[in-house]
């Protein structure tokens, strides 16, 4: 582990150096920089994929995702595109950024309130809602998605696609820990033996145990339906989740039994590293694991331009950006998935 | 970790091997097709000819498309896994190219995986440590899935290109991941593409649109549009002694350093830092300073100066002129020495 620590702190100091990169070899990198919120470096280089030529020449397919592609705010901030779904005011976007006071910002400039109608967080979708009629929507792609290889631009309500890329292999499982080294969720709960089920001695402030309503004392029958019998139980079970997804708890306090949803974070000390960030092209997504059915394609995303339409040179849709992932993919959760989770949340809103 | 980094040039390692024995081995146990280069068109063919002007319309970018496919389809089943790293199988009896970073060490027992989940025992062959490219040989009997060597040496800045390889998370045993790209830099022991690669794709083969081999994925830095690859020409070159089985331009020879990291956001060779205890320092390079000559050579960007360090040795003693606000100062700098050992 140390030499390879050592190689990438060598490597980013190539970087620094950029196309000789041997020369410095072995020295440390500069203090003020952490591999994780530099180096992206500019996209559109002259002759580069992404120079403006090549996004000018997709753009000629993209005018109805471009017009059915939002921005979406939360709290004033952009944490990601969004992408009608429905004339009457239904849009999807990417799940765990999705906090505060949502606004979704049409191409057209205008801004509407939305409301989360429900959130799936196997797939981290949301369907949200805004108050319209008559919205264009995205032109799905039918049958099977794209082959590897194929050409996919990220669609912008400005018209000019954010990035393109290519298709680069089918569609795929990602597992919620890509890899023994990646931390496992936390919850933020100390636990002890209790008499009908495992105590809670503590609470981290701003927890997600925290926000779900956890308080000293409470006792955790369940999980998501699976009786806990031990504190381990409860780590384990945890810990079988990726960052992101949401558990549902039966506590029991005073007497009484009650439900609780909580929203699983990254573990602090890890919340920015995994080993598969060990080559930059960050920032990623934080919730990047644990998908069920990926596209994966190359296209370099930023986090906050996930959520919306990802473009086949037909113009059709062929899914939506969910996480911006390693630094050679992005992921997109194929169009058939999206379709049917909206769907389902309509579907789970209307009961 | 299991999948070594796409990391930098490693330090070269002494020799142990009886090279030639291995390749004589290797020859008798290969049959009669042995460590010849694959004959090979040279580069620019037919799709490739117009494959460096922007795309003027969705029609450009189709034809694109329909080329970056076909080629995928193609090349994919020679994409294989080499233990810790990606390669290439470039001929029907099983030579691999990869890189020495990955192969390490002629001599070594690696296993190749192919896309359909086949696997194969190897053994590694030469290693060039100074450009990092090394080559495996299949032990096992072919014929194996191969791809075409193409040439390097023409490839032109804004030419699209495409890599396969197995990134960290994509498993082997699987169809590699495919990225697009387009040549940004073309020099003598690197091509620089935004073709992105990272740990895992050390090894990855680098094709042009007609699915011949341009070159193989070393390196890559913080910038995701500087992504190194060794030149396919630097294999054609030293194919008879890395097929032979010979390590050589091992690292442990000595490079000169200078100590000066550059400054971002400009093309001029201004220096951003200045390490610590180095020859720059010593001699009072200071952050900011503009080189305006190394050695009696004139310096328009940065990029001009590492070839002008390495045509020195370590304790040379050189003069440089630079340009610190509105004065040009001429400093007496000696070189230092880089360590590579300093990084296993």
């Amino acid at each position: 582990m140390i030499a390879g620590r050592r190689r990438i702190v060598t490597l980013c100091v190539c970087g620094v150096l950029g196309l000789f990169p041997a020369l410095l070899a072995g020295q440390e990198r500069p203090a003020n920089r952490s591999r994780h919120d530099h180096g992206r470096g500019s996209l559109a280089v002259p002759g580069g994929k992404n120079e403006a030529a090549v996004k000018a020449a997709f753009q000629e397919v993209l005018g109805p995702a471009s017009a059915a592609t939002v921005r979406i705010l939360a709290d004033a901030r952009e944490v990601a595109l969004g992408a009608v779904v429905g004339a009457d005011g239904y849009l999807v976007s990417k799940a765990s950024v999705l906090a505060g006071k949502i606004t979704c910002r049409f191409p057209d400039g205008t801004e509407k309130p939305a409301q989360i109608v429900g959130r799936d967080s196997n797939h981290d979708l949301a369907l949200l809602r805004v108050a319209a009629v008559g919205l264009p929507t995205v032109p799905w792609r039918e049958g099977d998605p794209p082959l590897p290889g194929s050409l996919v631009a990220t669609s912008s309500p400005a018209g000019e696609p954010v990035a393109i890329g290519v298709v680069s292999t089918g569609l795929r499982q990602v597992p919620a820990h890509a890899s023994p080294g990646h931390p496992r969720s936390w919850l933020g709960i100390w636990l002890e033996g209790g008499e009908s089920g495992p105590g809670v001695k503590s609470v981290a402030p701003n927890s997600p145990a925290a926000k779900a309503g956890i308080r000293l004392g409470d006792e955790i029958l369940q999980i998501d339906g699976t009786a806990m019998k031990s504190a381990d139980q409860i780590v384990q079970a945890v810990g079988r989740y990726a960052p992101g997804q949401t558990i549902k708890l039966l506590i029991h306090r005073s007497e009484k039994d009650l439900e609780l949803s909580a929203t699983l974070a990254p573990p602090r000390a890890f919340q920015v590293e995994s080993p598969e960030d060990d080559w930059w092209g960050g920032p990623f997504s934080e919730r990047r694991w644990g998908f069920p059915l990926v596209l994966p394609h190359d296209t370099p995303l930023r986090p906050k331009e996930c959520g919306g339409p990802l473009v086949d040179t037909d113009g059709r849709v062929v899914g939506i950006n969910i996480a911006r992932a390693l630094r050679v993919t992005s992921y997109a959760l194929p169009a058939s998935v999206v379709r049917a989770v909206v769907g389902e949340l309509k579907q789970r809103s209307a009961r | 970790m299991v999948p070594v980094g796409l990391d930098f040039r490693r330090p070269g390692m002494i020799l142990l091997t009886a090279c030639l024995t291995i390749g004589s081995l290797l020859r008798f146990a290969a049959g009669p097709s042995a460590a010849r280069e694959p004959t090979a068109s040279p580069g620019a063919g037919s799709a490739t000819a117009d494959a460096f002007r922007p795309p003027k319309g969705i029609a450009d970018l189709k034809a694109l498309e329909q080329s970056v496919r076909k080629t995928v389809a193609e090349v994919a089943p020679s994409v294989v896994y080499v233990t810790g790293g990606s390669g290439v199988v470039v001929s029907s009896d099983g030579y691999v190219l990869t890189v020495a970073h990955v192969a390490k060490q002629a001599g070594r027992s690696v296993m190749v995986v192919f896309p359909d989940g086949r696997s194969a025992r190897a053994v590694t062959l030469g290693n060039d440590f100074g450009v990092d490219a090394g080559m495996v040989k299949i032990l096992d009997n072919g014929p194996w899935p191969h791809a075409e060597l193409g040439g390097s040496e023409g490839l032109k800045p804004g030419q699209w290109c495409l890599t396969l390889g197995y990134p960290v998370s994509f498993e082997h045993g699987n169809a590699p991941a495919v990225r697009i790209g387009r040549v940004l830099r073309n020099a003598e022991t690197e091509i620089i593409t935004d073709c992105t690669i990272m740990g895992g794709d050390s090894g990855a083969p680098l094709f042009d649109l007609d699915g011949k081999v341009i070159g193989i994925g070393t390196m890559c830095d913080p910038a995701l549009v500087h992504n190194i690859h060794v030149p396919i020409q630097c294999y054609r070159d030293d194919w008879a002694s890395l097929a032979e089985g010979e390590d050589f331009n091992s690292l442990a020879t000595q490079r000169a350093i200078l100590g000066v990291i550059p400054a971002e956001g400009t093309e001029e060779p201004r220096i951003g830092s200045v390490v610590p205890g180095s020859g720059a320092e010593k001699g009072g390079v200071k952050a900011g300073d503009v080189f305006l000559k190394f050695a009696g050579r004139e310096l328009h960007k940065y990029e001009d100066l590492p070839p002008l360090i390495q045509q020195h040795q370590p304790g040379d003693k050189v003069e440089v002129e630079i340009r610190r606000g509105d004065a040009t100062l001429k400093l007496q700098l000696t070189l230092g020495q880089d360590d590579p050992g300093d990084d296993e």
